[in-house]
């Protein structure tokens, strides 16, 4: 188990480009529509004039282009795995290869390198909203655009809440985890070792302390808030109000017709 | 809802991905991608104590800051997918426990849970995992049965027996928090 080398929770990285002043519901519908714009694409032209609007709103975030690439370290073994696995069984066109029983043919090639740019496309495009975003305007951003779901008795106000909370607590928790790790590893507790049942049987006597902090965290937290007649979301007021601008809308409407673009020019 | 019920499922969601953050490992060498975490196991203690739906919206909560933060790799995807695969589990058990509070109850509501979750992995992973990653359907369907069923059946199982052996001291200390609180409420002590 590697212990926390990097205590930040998320990816933000605070900023002052175009991308960190978009509003972040904007940004949010945004990347949904670009997302709906990688599934749409079937070819490879498709994909180069993604890649170049992809690139360029990279670029104009003025962030190093390597942190968008670190976010795909995680997922090079489920890239490797589609790549080969298209390999070896989309047959089709040409043969390229003959390797025992084993043939390489040009289809799967293609689809296999199709499939791999999609997932680059997915986790790049994510990597703009959560790098340019901070959590706390984006659960603002849901409960804004949670808002409809409110009618059919989705308490809106009180998940985006907990997200805050919770996104609040992680570091915390994390400290508090690490303090109860040590402790029980004077106790001569053994977290590393035997098999995968035994690992996690390991982790209860972090669990249980771990458990009850949290509780006693929330139990204070809780007296905290309705001291300061905190009652849900009615008529609150925020220290951060979003506001969209003409540039908000003017993203949105730029995605929508990039997807009304793809489906129609078929590529 | 009350603060107090918000806050705690707040903490159970912030234990939850912190599990995610400390706790992660491939059962099988061979798939690699298939990655053993905990984070159901506040999940589901958010549940026997508090019932299925809040059990579901703890799920939704830690589903999208999952998605924000710790595996923004997975994306939206896999958000969705944990949102399925967990809130399946906890609907299941959350229901059979609010019905049988008893031993027995918890251990029928976690079995059962862990095998609607299992089956709802497959049509989840046919859809899924071909629709948008991209796999042939012809290898996620090869790969159902040796991989694919005994990786969820071992993550809900482990998941099952820690929350089994930690639910009991838990809820007994957050009663014990709950009554230390009234008889300092009812009994207050003044300076004299």
């Amino acid at each position: 188990m590697s212990i926390m080398k990097s205590i930040t929770i998320g990816q933000f990285v605070p900023g002052d480009s175009l991308m960190h002043r978009l509003d972040a519901r904007a940004k949010f519908i945004a990347l949904i529509f670009l997302i709906i714009a990688v599934f749409a694409v079937n070819s490879f032209v498709g994909y180069a004039i993604l890649a170049a609007i992809i690139f360029s709103l990279l670029f104009s975030s003025g962030m190093p282009l390597r942190y968008f690439f670190r976010g795909l370290r995680p997922v090079y073994y489920i890239m490797t795995f589609t790549f080969l696995i298209h390999l070896i069984f989309t047959k089709g066109g040409n043969v390229l290869l003959r390797f025992g029983g084993i043939t390489v043919e040009s289809h799967g090639v293609y689809l296999g390198l199709f499939m791999v740019l999609r997932i680059v496309f997915l986790v790049v495009t994510t990597s703009l909203l959560t790098l340019t975003t901070s959590p706390i305007a984006l659960t603002d951003a849901l409960e804004y655009l949670m808002k409809p779901l409110r009618k059919i008795g989705v308490p809106a106000h009180e998940i985006a809440m907990m997200m805050t909370i919770a996104l609040r607590f992680i570091p915390t928790l994390m400290e508090e985890s690490e303090k109860i790790m040590k402790a029980q590893m004077a106790r001569g507790a053994d977290f590393e070792s035997g098999n995968i049942y035994r690992r996690a049987k390991s982790l209860v006597p972090l669990l249980v302390p771990l458990f009850v902090s949290s509780f006693r965290r929330a139990d204070d937290l809780a007296v905290a808030m309705e001291a300061r007649c905190y009652r849900g979301g009615e008529g609150r007021t925020r220290l951060n109000e979003l506001k969209a601008g003409p540039r908000d809308f003017i993203a949105v409407a730029c995605t929508i017709l990039l997807v009304v673009f793809i489906k129609w020019i078929k590529v | 809802m009350n603060v107090r019920k918000m806050v705690t499922m707040a903490m159970l969601a912030a234990v939850s991905v912190l599990l995610m953050y400390l706790v992660r490992f491939p059962i099988f060498p061979a798939a690699p991608f298939l990655e053993y975490d905990m984070a159901d196991v506040p999940i589901l203690i958010g549940t026997f104590l508090l019932g299925p739906v809040c059990g579901l919206i703890l799920t939704v909560v830690v589903s999208v800051i999952q998605a924000m933060t710790v595996s923004a790799s997975s994306t939206w995807i896999g958000a969705v997918m944990h949102i399925f695969a967990t809130g399946s589990f906890v609907i299941v058990a959350g229901c059979i426990y609010h019905k049988v509070r008893t031993r027995i109850g918890a251990v029928l509501s976690l079995v059962l849970g862990s095998l609607v979750m299992t089956l709802a992995m497959i049509p989840l992973n046919l859809i899924f995992t071909v629709r948008f990653l991209g796999a042939p359907r012809e290898v996620v369907v090869a790969m159902l049965v040796p991989t694919i069923i005994p990786f969820n059946l071992i993550k809900a199982a482990i998941n099952s027996v820690i929350t089994f052996s930690v639910y009991k001291t838990v809820a007994k200390v957050l009663r014990l928090q709950i009554v230390e609180k009234k008889n300092q409420e009812t009994s207050p002590t003044y300076p004299a």
